[in-house]
C-alpha cells in the first residue's frame, strides 16, 4: 500500500516539480549573476500565464503541433512508466523499454522544428539533429554497454549490482548525455537565443509555448532522474528508498548543473558534437578496459 | 588554476553580493543629489518673458497667445530632455530643478504644466503686449523706462517716428 | 606664416594638378578642384599619400554662390591633417565624377549625397540608399528649398522586396532580432551553416537630424540635439560639433572646459567599451561575464551621473565651453571609483578569456585583413583590431588630449579577439587618461567669455569616440549651420562587415555584426518619417516566409 502512495506522489511530484526546479535554476542563475532574481515559482507563473493568452497557430505548421502534443503525451507517459516500474516491475525490459520510448521522444523532438516554415525553426532543427546523432546515440551506445556489462534490463534487478570503477565510468558518460539532453548552455545551440532567436521554438507562442515549455521542463527533470536511479541501484537496494533517493539526488544534480551553465558560454554547432564524441569515446573506451582488466 | 580559471567567476560573484535592488517595491533613492529631473516653476516670479522658450532644445518650453489677453507658459514633461537650460537662462530664477525622474502616468494631462500670465494693455492702442509681470520687473529694473511702457512697441515705434517726422515737417501715414 | 615641409608637399600636388586653389587653416588644408581633375587628386590622395577618406559632403550652395557643391574629407593622420577638397557643381545639371573606385570608402557618401540634394555622380551605379523607397522622386530633403517639416503624403500599401531570388537559403538578421538591438536588416545567405553572401539594409531610422540643425535649432541647441544622435557615445557628437564650430569661429576655450570635456569623454567611453564586452558575452550565450561586466559599469555610469547630471546624454557642453565644474570633492570620489572598477575589471576579465567557448568563439572568427581595412578606411578599435594604427586622439589631439600620455592599442589578427582585447585595453586606457586629468586639472573658468560666430566659415572636427572617429562639417550661417553634416564611425565600419561575414559559420555572423560595435542609429539621421507608416514586407520568393 506504501508503495502506491510513494510512487503516486513521486509521479505527481515529477510533473509538477521540475517547473518549480526550473524556477531554482533561475534564482541560483541570478546569484551567480548577482542578482536579486525572480521567485522560484516564476516558472509557474510564467506558464500559467501563457495558458491564459491568446491561441495563435503558427503559420503552416499544423504537424508541428500535433508532434507537440504527442511530445507531451510521450514525455509524461514515459516518466509515469519510470516511476512506477521502478517498484512495480511491469514487464523484464523495463530498461529497454525506456530507452526505445526515449528514443521515440527524441524522434518527435527533433522533427517538430523542422515541421515549421521558418529559417530559423529549421536552422535549429538542423542543429538539434547534428547534436542528437552524437548526443542520443552515444546514450544508447552507453546503455548498450551497461545492459551488455550487467545483463540487467529492469530495474527490479538493480538490487544485484555493486559499485565498480567501470561502471561508475559508464554512468559518469551516461550523466553527460543528460546533461547535453537538458539543452543547457553550452549546448542550447538549437535554442541560441542572440543568433537563432529561440531557434526551435520560435513560432510558438501563448498556450502552444505554455506546453513545449512544460514538456521542456519534465524532459529535463527525466534526463538526471534516469541516470541517478541506475548510479543509486549500485548502492540502494530497496525500491521505496531507491526512488526517493532519485529524486533527492535529481534536485542536487539540478542544482549542480545549473551553476555548471551559468559558468560556461554557448558552444558552436561544428565545435559541440565533435568535442562530445571525443568525451564519449575516451570514457567508453576507459570503461572497456575497466571492464577487462575487472576493476 | 589554469585551464579552470573560469570557475573563479563564483567568487567574483560572492564577492559582489546581490546588487540588484527591489525597485520599485522598496522606496529608496536611485539617484544622487547631482541628478538633473522634472523642472518646477515659481509662478510668483515668473514674468512670462520667454528666455526660457529660447533657449529650450526640444521646444518643451512654448509661449502660448490665448487671444483672451493671457499668455501661457507651457511645459510639456513629454518633449523635456532635462538639459537645464531654462534654468540657465531664467532671469528672474523662477524656474528651479528636481531630482524628479518617475513622470510616467496614464494621463496627459500630468504632462502639462502651464503658467498663465495676465498681458499688458497698451494705453494708446489698446492691444496686448507682453505680460505684466515683465512690465512691473522691467520698471523695476530700470525706472526710467517707466515714461513709455505703458504703450506696445508698435506705438512707441509710432510715437517715435511721427516725433522724427514732427521734427521735419513731414507726415507720417 | 612658416609652412612646413609636408604643407608644401601637399601645395605642390595641388599646383601640379592645375587649375585648382589651395588654402590652409590651422589644421585643415582646404583645395577647390575642376570636377574633371577630382578623380586624379582623389587618387594621389588616397593612395600615394596614405590619406584616409573620412566622408564626402553635399552642400546646397546655390543661395550662396548659385552652385551646388561637394567636400571630400580626407584625413592625413600621421601629419595630422583634415583636407577639404572642394567641387563646385552645375545647379542645373548637377553631375560628378564618382571617386568610388578610387576610394571605396566614399560609396555611401556619394550615395547619400545622391538621394538628400540629387547630386548625380557619373561612372557609377546609383541607387536610393538613405531615403525609405516610398519617398518621392525629385524630392531632395537637403536642398534649402525643402522645408524642414516636408512631408510626403504617401499611402504605403506594400514595400519594397526586399533581397533577390537567390538560390540560397535566406537568413534574414534584423530589423527585429534579439542579437542587434536596433533596426537594422542584413540578409545573410547561407549554404549549411556556412555565410556565403550578405547585403545589407539599412537607415530605418532617419530622424532628420541635419536637417532640424540647419533649420530648427539654433547653435546652442544643436549641441543637444548633436548628443542624441547616439545614445551610447552622444557627447562625442556634441563635442565634435562644438569643436567644429569653435574652430570654425576661432572661438578661444577655456582649458579648465577643455579638461573637462576630455574627462567626460573617457567616461564615456569606458561605460561604452563596457557596455559592448557585456553585449559581446551575452552573444557568446556567457550571460555571467555580461551581467558582471554591466554590474561594474554603473559604477562608471554613477560617475557620469555625479560630474554631469544625468547618466546618459550629459547635457553639458556648449559651444565655448562646459556647463559643470568638477570640484575636489566630486574628483577625489571620481578616483576612488575608478580605483573599484579597475581592480574589479581586471578579475572579471581574466576569467571571461579562460571560460572555454569564448575563447574558442572569438579566435579566428571574422577577419578583417588589413588590405581590405584600408580600403574601406574602417575607423576605431575595428581598425586597430586589423593593424591599422590611427587613433584621432593622438594624431590630432583636441579637447586635452595634448596634454596626457597614453598608448594606443594594435593588434594585426584582425580578429574578433583582436578588437575584444582593443577594447579591453582601451577601457583600462582610459581609466589612467582621466586619473591624469583630473590630477593636472587647471584652474580658471569653464566658459568662453564671448561667443560670435562669423556666418559661412567652415570647421572640420573628429573626435574618436568609442567606435571610431566621429566627423562633424559645418558652414556657419545666420544664427545656426548653414550645413552641419555628421558622419558617424558605425557609417565607414559597416561596409567591412561584408568582408568579415563571408566565410564564416552563421553562428558567429552576430559576434561579428557586434564586433564592430554598430550603432545604427548614428549612422542612420537624417529624413523625417511620418507617424504610423507601415511597411508591410513582401515574403521573399525564396518560398520561406520571412515576416507574417
Amino acid at each position: 500500500m506504501i508503495e502506491h502512495i510513494v510512487v503516486s506522489i513521486i509521479v505527481v511530484l515529477s510533473i509538477i516539480f521540475p517547473t518549480i526546479l526550473d524556477g531554482v535554476e533561475r534564482k541560483i542563475k541570478a546569484r551567480i549573476h548577482s542578482r536579486i532574481g525572480p521567485p522560484i515559482l516564476q516558472s509557474w507563473y510564467d506558464i500559467i500565464k501563457l495558458f491564459g493568452k491568446e491561441q495563435v497557430m503558427p503559420r503552416n505548421s499544423l504537424h508541428a503541433v500535433m508532434l507537440l502534443i504527442l511530445l507531451t503525451i510521450t514525455q509524461v507517459f514515459l516518466i509515469v512508466y519510470t516511476s512506477v516500474s521502478i517498484i512495480f516491475q511491469i514487464t523484464q525490459f523495463d530498461i529497454v523499454v525506456i530507452i526505445a520510448l526515449f528514443i521515440i521522444l527524441q524522434t518527435i523532438f527533433i522533427s517538430i522544428p523542422l515541421t515549421i516554415p521558418n529559417t530559423f525553426s529549421v536552422l535549429g532543427g538542423s542543429r538539434e539533429i547534428a547534436l542528437t546523432l552524437v548526443n542520443e546515440a552515444l546514450f544508447i551506445v552507453i546503455m548498450g554497454f551497461f545492459i551488455y556489462y550487467t545483463g540487467i534490463t529492469s530495474f527490479k534487478q538493480l538490487t544485484q549490482l555493486s559499485p565498480t570503477v567501470y561502471l561508475l565510468i559508464l554512468l559518469l558518460a551516461l550523466f553527460i548525455t543528460g546533461y547535453v539532453s537538458s539543452g543547457r548552455i553550452p549546448f542550447d545551440i538549437a535554442e541560441a537565443e542572440p543568433e537563432l532567436a529561440s531557434g526551435l521554438m520560435i513560432e510558438f507562442s501563448g498556450p502552444i509555448l505554455g506546453v513545449f515549455l512544460l514538456t521542456f521542463h519534465i524532459r529535463r527533470f527525466f534526463v538526471k532522474f534516469f541516470p541517478s536511479i541506475l548510479f543509486l541501484g549500485l548502492f540502494i537496494h530497496t525500491p521505496i528508498s531507491l526512488i526517493i533517493a532519485g529524486f533527492i539526488t535529481t534536485i542536487i544534480l539540478w542544482i549542480i548543473y545549473a551553476v555548471i551553465a551559468a559558468i560556461l558560454g554557448r558552444s558552436r554547432v561544428d565545435l559541440a558534437p565533435i568535442t562530445l564524441l571525443k568525451i564519449y569515446l575516451v570514457l567508453i573506451a576507459l570503461s572497456i578496459i575497466g571492464y577487462y582488466l575487472k576493476v | 588554476m589554469g585551464k579552470l580559471g573560469f570557475i573563479k567567476i563564483l567568487v567574483i560573484a560572492g564577492e559582489a553580493g546581490r546588487v540588484t535592488r527591489r525597485y520599485p517595491f522598496k522606496p529608496e533613492t536611485l539617484v544622487s543629489e547631482d541628478f538633473r529631473g522634472r523642472i518646477e516653476f515659481d509662478e510668483t516670479k515668473c514674468i512670462g518673458c520667454g528666455a526660457c522658450v529660447n533657449a529650450c532644445p526640444p521646444n518643451a518650453l512654448e509661449l502660448v497667445d490665448k487671444g483672451d489677453g493671457t499668455l501661457l507658459l507651457k511645459y510639456f514633461i513629454g518633449r523635456c530632455i532635462f538639459c537645464w537650460r531654462c534654468i540657465d537662462v531664467c532671469p528672474t530664477g523662477a524656474i528651479t530643478g528636481t531630482r524628479d525622474f518617475e513622470l510616467a502616468t496614464n494621463d496627459v494631462s500630468d504632462l502639462y504644466e502651464v503658467v498663465v500670465h495676465e498681458r499688458a494693455e497698451c494705453s494708446e492702442c489698446g492691444g496686448k503686449y507682453s505680460t505684466i509681470r515683465q512690465k512691473e520687473y522691467v520698471v523695476e529694473a530700470v525706472p526710467i523706462t517707466e515714461s513709455y511702457i505703458d504703450k506696445c512697441p508698435d506705438c512707441r515705434k509710432n510715437k517715435l517716428l511721427r516725433a522724427l517726422e514732427r521734427r521735419r515737417g513731414g507726415v507720417y501715414e | 606664416m612658416d609652412i612646413s615641409p609636408i604643407l608644401k608637399n601637399y601645395k605642390k600636388i595641388v599646383e601640379s594638378i592645375g587649375k585648382s586653389s589651395f588654402t590652409h587653416v590651422g589644421d585643415t588644408i582646404y583645395i577647390i578642384v575642376e570636377p574633371n581633375k577630382l578623380r586624379e587628386l582623389a587618387e594621389i590622395l588616397y593612395w600615394k599619400m596614405n590619406c584616409y577618406h573620412r566622408t564626402c559632403v553635399g552642400v546646397d550652395e546655390r543661395p550662396l554662390n548659385g552652385h551646388f557643391a561637394l567636400y571630400h574629407i580626407f584625413g592625413d593622420d600621421t601629419n595630422g591633417l583634415h583636407i577639404v577638397v572642394k567641387v563646385y557643381i552645375d545647379p542645373e545639371d548637377p553631375v560628378v565624377p564618382s571617386i568610388t573606385d578610387i576610394v571605396p570608402a566614399a560609396d555611401w557618401c556619394e550615395l547619400e549625397a545622391y538621394d538628400l540634394l540629387g547630386i548625380k555622380f557619373s561612372g557609377r551605379k546609383l541607387y536610393r540608399l538613405v531615403l525609405p523607397p516610398t519617398w518621392p522622386h525629385g524630392v531632395y530633403p537637403l536642398r534649402k528649398e525643402t522645408p524642414y517639416n516636408y512631408r510626403p503624403s504617401v499611402k504605403i500599401i506594400s514595400g519594397e522586396e526586399i533581397g533577390e531570388s537567390h538560390d540560397k537559403a535566406v537568413v534574414p538578421v534584423g530589423p527585429y532580432h534579439p542579437a542587434l538591438h536596433e533596426p537594422e536588416y542584413f540578409e545573410l545567405y547561407v549554404e549549411g551553416e556556412r555565410v556565403v553572401d550578405v547585403k545589407y539594409r539599412g537607415f530605418h531610422v532617419h530622424r532628420g537630424i541635419e536637417k532640424l540643425g540647419e533649420s530648427r535649432t539654433t547653435y546652442q541647441q544643436v549641441n543637444f540635439l548633436a548628443e542624441r544622435i547616439c545614445g551610447i557615445c552622444g557627447f562625442e557628437h556634441s563635442v565634435c560639433y562644438a569643436l567644429a564650430v569653435e574652430k570654425a569661429a576661432k572661438i578661444d576655450v577655456p582649458e579648465r572646459a577643455q579638461y573637462i570635456r576630455s574627462i567626460v569623454l573617457e567616461i564615456e567611453r569606458i561605460h561604452s567599451h563596457l557596455l559592448w564586452i557585456g553585449v559581446a558575452a551575452h552573444v557568446l550565450g556567457y550571460d555571467t561575464g555580461f551581467m558582471h561586466i554591466w554590474r561594474i559599469r554603473e559604477l562608471v555610469m554613477y560617475i557620469a551621473e555625479k560630474l554631469t547630471g544625468s547618466r546618459k546624454t550629459y547635457g553639458i557642453n556648449l559651444i565655448g565651453g562646459v556647463r559643470k565644474d568638477i570640484n575636489e570633492e566630486k574628483k577625489k570620489e571620481v578616483i576612488e571609483k575608478l580605483e573599484i572598477v579597475e581592480k574589479d575589471l581586471k578579475k572579471l576579465i581574466d576569467t571571461m578569456v579562460s571560460v572555454p567557448e569564448l575563447k574558442k568563439r572569438l579566435t579566428g572568427t571574422g577577419i578583417l585583413p588589413k588590405s581590405e581595412a584600408r580600403k574601406l578606411s574602417v575607423v576605431g578599435p575595428t581598425a586597430r583590431g586589423s593593424g591599422l594604427d590611427r587613433d584621432i586622439r593622438r594624431d590630432l589631439p583636441y579637447a586635452a588630449y595634448s596634454e596626457i600620455s597614453f598608448k594606443v592599442p594594435v593588434y594585426s589578427e584582425g580578429d574578433n579577439l583582436a578588437r575584444f582585447l582593443v577594447r579591453v585595453e582601451e577601457v583600462f586606457e582610459s581609466i589612467s587618461i582621466v586619473k591624469q586629468l583630473l590630477d593636472q586639472l587647471p584652474r580658471g573658468d569653464i566658459m568662453a567669455e564671448s561667443i560670435e560666430i562669423p556666418e559661412r566659415k567652415m570647421g572640420v572636427a573628429a573626435v574618436e569616440a568609442p567606435r571610431g572617429e566621429d566627423v562633424h562639417f559645418i558652414i556657419t550661417g545666420r544664427g545656426k549651420p548653414y550645413r552641419w553634416k555628421v558622419r558617424a564611425p558605425t557609417y565607414n565600419n559597416i561596409p567591412a562587415l561584408k568582408v568579415m561575414l563571408r566565410d564564416q559559420a552563421l553562428a558567429d555572423a552576430p559576434l561579428t555584426i557586434a564586433s564592430i560595435d554598430p550603432c545604427f542609429s548614428c549612422t542612420d539621421r537624417i529624413v523625417v518619417i511620418k507617424d504610423g507608416r507601415r511597411y508591410k514586407l513582401i515574403p521573399n520568393k525564396g518560398g520561406v516566409v520571412l515576416y507574417g
